[in-house]
C-alpha cells in the first residue's frame, strides 16, 4: 500500500509538470490542424499507414479520435490523456517489481528516482505530439513484460499479441514489445505460451513485410533531421557529406552512443558533453551528478548480473533475473532500432527498464548479509541516491523550462507557419490556430529569470 | 536484520523519501496556488523584457501597455533593487533574446535620445542579441563614450 502510494506521488508530481506545459507548436500544431480537416478516424488511419519514412496509424487515429471528442477543449483531451498514460506507466512499472520486502521498498523509492531522473525520461515524458507515442511505447513494454510474468493462459496470449500490434501501429520503437516478449521467454517466464511468442513472431514478420515490402515506406534519410556526433550538433548537410557514401560508421556511432547515454549518462544526445564543457572552460555539476550516479547505479546492475552469471550458465533464472536480463535486452535493441540517429528521448524504454533493472539489483544488494565494507557501500548508495533525488528535480525545473519555451513559441506561430508551408487556408484552421495561441499565452508559467541562475548548472 | 543492515536500506531510502515529502507539499501548495508571486502574469511590460517572456510581452501589449512606457521593474528580477525603466531599456539586460522586434514592432522607438544609453546598457550586461539588433537600428551618430552616458546597469 505504500509503495502504491509513494508512486502516486511521484506520478503526480510528474502529471503536475505536465499540464503545465502548452500543447507545443512543433510536433503538434500541424497534426492538430491535420486531423481537423481529416474526415474520420479511418481515414487518418489510413493516412498514418502510407507516410513516407514513417508507419504509424494507430498514432495518426489516436489525434483523430481525441481531436473529435475533445468538443473543442484540445488541451484537455490531448494533455488530460497525456497525464492518463503517465499514471498507467508509473502503475505498471509498480506492478511488475512486484514489491514484497522491505529491501524491495526502499529499492523502489531509489528506482523511482533513477526512473524520473534520467535524462531519457525528460524526452519521453514532457512532448505531446499531440498524443505522446512514446510514452505509450513505454506503457506497452511494461505491459508485455506483466503478462510474460503473468499466470498466463490464452487471455495472456491475445492480450500479448494485441498489444504488439497496438504498439508497432503506433510508432515503429513499438518493436520493443517483441523483444520484451521474447527476452522473457527465453529467461523462463511463461505468462505467454509457446504458441504466443510463435503467433507474435509471425505478427513481427508480417509487420516488416508490410512495412517494408508491400507499403514500401522504408526507413528515415540521413537527410531528415540533425544527430549530434563527436562534440557537436551536425546538420543534415553536413551528416549527407560526412557519411551519405559510406553511413555505416556513424550508425555504430549511434548504436554505441544510445546504449551508453543509458549506463553512464554520457553522451548525450550523441554529444560528449563532458569533454564539450571542459573544452568551453568548466564541467558543470550537474554533469557531475549524472556521470557518478549513473555509473554506480550501472556498477550495481553490473555486480548483479556478475552474482547471478553461474545460475545463469546454468539457465536457472528467477524472478529477478528475469527483469534484470529483460531489461538489459531492452537496452540494447533499443539502441539498435535507434541506429539512424541519437537523440535522449528515443532511448526513453531503455531508460525505464533501466531503472527496472536498478531497482531489483539494489534490493539483492540489500539483502545481502551485512560485510565489513558496508558502511562505505552505505555512504556511496546515499550519495547516489542522493544524486537521483537532484535528478529528478531536474526533470520538473527542466519541464518548467518547456512551459517557458513553448509558451513563448506560440507568440510567434503565424512565422512558424509560414515557415512550414501550413497557414491553414480555412476559417475553421485559423480559428483552431488561434485558439491554441490564446490558451497557451493565457497559462501561467514561473518564468527561469525568477529562478536560481546556478540551477541550470545542477540540472543537466 | 541487524541495525548496519538498517543504515544500507536508510542510504537508499531516505534521499527518495525525502524528496517524495518535498513533493507531496509542493503538490499541495499547487492545488492551494501557491507561491502567487511566481505567477509570470503579475509582469509590466518592463519585466516581461527583462526576462525575454516574450509571451507575457504579447499578452500586455494585446491588452494596451505602452512600449515607450517607464515601468516598474521589481528587485531581483535583472539587479538587486527594485527601479524603474522603459522596455527597451529592460531588454538590454535578458540574458536571453527578449522581445525586442516584437517592442519595435508595436511602436517602441529607438532614436538618437535612447540609442546611447540602449548600447551602453547592452555592453553593460554583454547582451549579445541587443546589441546586434541595435547594430541594425543605427542612428548617424558619433562613436558612443558609455562613460558619460546614463548607465542602466
Amino acid at each position: 500500500m505504500i509503495a502504491w502510494i509513494v508512486t502516486a506521488i511521484m506520478a503526480a508530481t510528474v502529471c503536475y509538470s505536465v499540464l503545465r506545459i502548452p500543447l507545443q507548436v512543433t510536433d503538434s500544431l500541424i497534426p492538430m490542424l491535420d486531423a481537423q480537416r481529416s474526415s474520420s478516424v479511418i481515414g487518418a488511419f489510413a493516412s498514418g499507414a502510407t507516410n513516407a519514412g514513417y508507419f504509424r496509424p494507430l498514432r495518426a487515429a489516436q489525434i483523430q479520435a481525441l481531436f473529435e471528442l475533445s468538443n473543442g477543449h484540445y488541451f484537455a483531451a490531448y494533455k488530460g490523456f497525456q497525464a492518463a498514460t503517465v499514471l498507467v506507466v508509473f502503475a505498471l512499472f509498480l506492478a511488475v517489481l512486484e514489491i514484497d520486502s522491505r529491501q524491495r521498498a526502499a529499492a523502489l523509492l531509489f528506482a523511482l528516482t533513477v526512473l524520473m531522473g534520467l535524462h531519457t525520461f525528460r524526452g519521453t515524458v514532457w512532448e505531446a505530439y499531440p498524443v505522446n507515442h512514446s510514452l505509450e511505447v513505454v506503457a506497452f513494454c511494461l505491459l508485455a513484460l506483466l503478462l510474460a510474468r503473468s499466470r498466463g493462459g490464452r487471455w495472456a496470449d491475445a492480450a500479448a499479441a494485441l498489444t504488439f500490434v497496438a504498439a508497432t501501429f503506433t510508432v515503429e520503437s513499438g518493436l520493443l514489445v517483441w523483444v520484451v516478449i521474447a527476452a522473457a521467454w527465453l529467461t523462463g517466464a511463461r505468462g505467454i505460451s509457446r504458441r504466443g511468442v510463435i503467433v507474435i513472431t509471425v505478427l513481427l514478420a508480417v509487420y516488416l513485410a508490410m512495412r517494408f515490402g508491400y507499403l514500401r515506406t522504408g526507413v528515415p534519410a540521413l537527410s531528415e533531421r540533425s544527430s549530434g556526433f563527436g562534440l557537436r550538433q551536425l546538420d543534415p548537410a553536413e551528416l549527407q557529406r560526412r557519411f551519405g557514401a559510406w553511413p555505416y560508421g556513424f550508425y555504430a556511432y549511434n548504436v554505441l552512443s544510445s546504449m551508453l547515454t543509458v549506463l553512464f549518462s554520457e553522451p548525450r544526445a550523441g554529444i560528449w558533453t563532458t569533454a564539450a564543457e571542459f573544452a568551453r572552460g568548466r564541467v558543470a555539476a550537474g554533469t557531475i551528478v549524472n556521470i557518478v550516479s549513473s555509473t554506480v547505479t550501472t556498477a550495481v546492475i553490473g555486480w548483479f548480473a556478475v552474482a547471478r552469471r553461474d545460475a545463469w550458465t546454468r539457465r536457472a533464472f528467477d524472478r529477478d533475473d528475469q527483469i534484470v536480463l529483460v531489461s538489459l535486452a531492452v537496452i540494447v535493441a533499443n539502441a539498435v532500432i535507434s541506429y539512424g540517429y541519437t537523440k535522449d528521448e528515443i532511448m526513453g524504454p531503455a531508460g525505464v527498464f533501466y531503472a527496472l533493472a536498478a531497482c531489483v539489483s539494489v534490493a539483492v544488494l540489500l539483502s545481502r548479509p551485512f560485510q565489513p565494507a558496508s558502511s562505505a557501500l552505505a555512504l556511496i548508495l546515499a550519495m547516489t541516491a542522493s544524486g537521483w533525488v537532484v535528478r529528478t528535480a531536474g526533470l520538473h525545473y527542466q519541464m518548467n523550462l518547456m512551459t517557458f519555451y513553448d509558451r513563448n513559441e506560440w507568440v510567434y506561430v503565424d512565422d512558424w507557419l509560414v515557415e512550414q508551408k501550413s497557414t491553414p487556408a480555412t476559417e475553421a484552421g485559423k480559428a483552431l490556430v488561434q485558439q491554441l495561441r490564446e490558451d497557451a499565452l493565457e497559462r501561467a508559467a514561473v518564468n527561469p529569470y525568477l529562478l536560481s541562475p546556478r540551477l541550470d548548472q545542477w540540472f543537466r | 536484520m541487524t541495525s548496519r543492515a538498517n543504515w544500507l536500506l536508510a542510504a537508499v531510502a531516505l534521499p527518495a523519501l525525502g524528496w517524495v515529502a518535498l513533493s507531496a507539499v509542493w503538490l499541495v501548495m499547487a492545488v492551494l496556488g501557491v507561491p502567487r508571486g511566481f505567477d509570470s502574469r503579475t509582469m509590466t511590460l518592463t519585466e516581461a523584457s527583462a526576462v525575454a517572456s516574450h509571451a507575457d510581452a504579447a499578452l500586455l501589449l494585446r491588452d494596451g501597455a505602452d512600449p515607450n512606457a517607464a515601468a516598474r521593474l521589481r528587485a531581483g528580477l535583472v539587479m538587486n533593487a527594485g527601479t524603474t525603466m522603459t522596455p527597451l531599456e529592460a531588454a538590454t539586460g535578458a540574458i536571453r533574446s527578449g522581445p525586442v522586434q516584437m517592442l519595435v514592432d508595436r511602436g517602441a522607438r529607438i532614436d538618437e535620445r535612447n540609442y546611447a544609453v540602449l548600447w551602453c546598457g547592452a555592453t553593460a550586461r554583454r547582451n549579445g542579441d541587443m546589441l546586434r539588433f541595435l547594430e541594425s537600428q543605427r542612428p548617424n551618430q558619433p562613436r558612443i563614450d558609455c562613460a558619460k552616458i546614463r548607465a542602466l546597469w
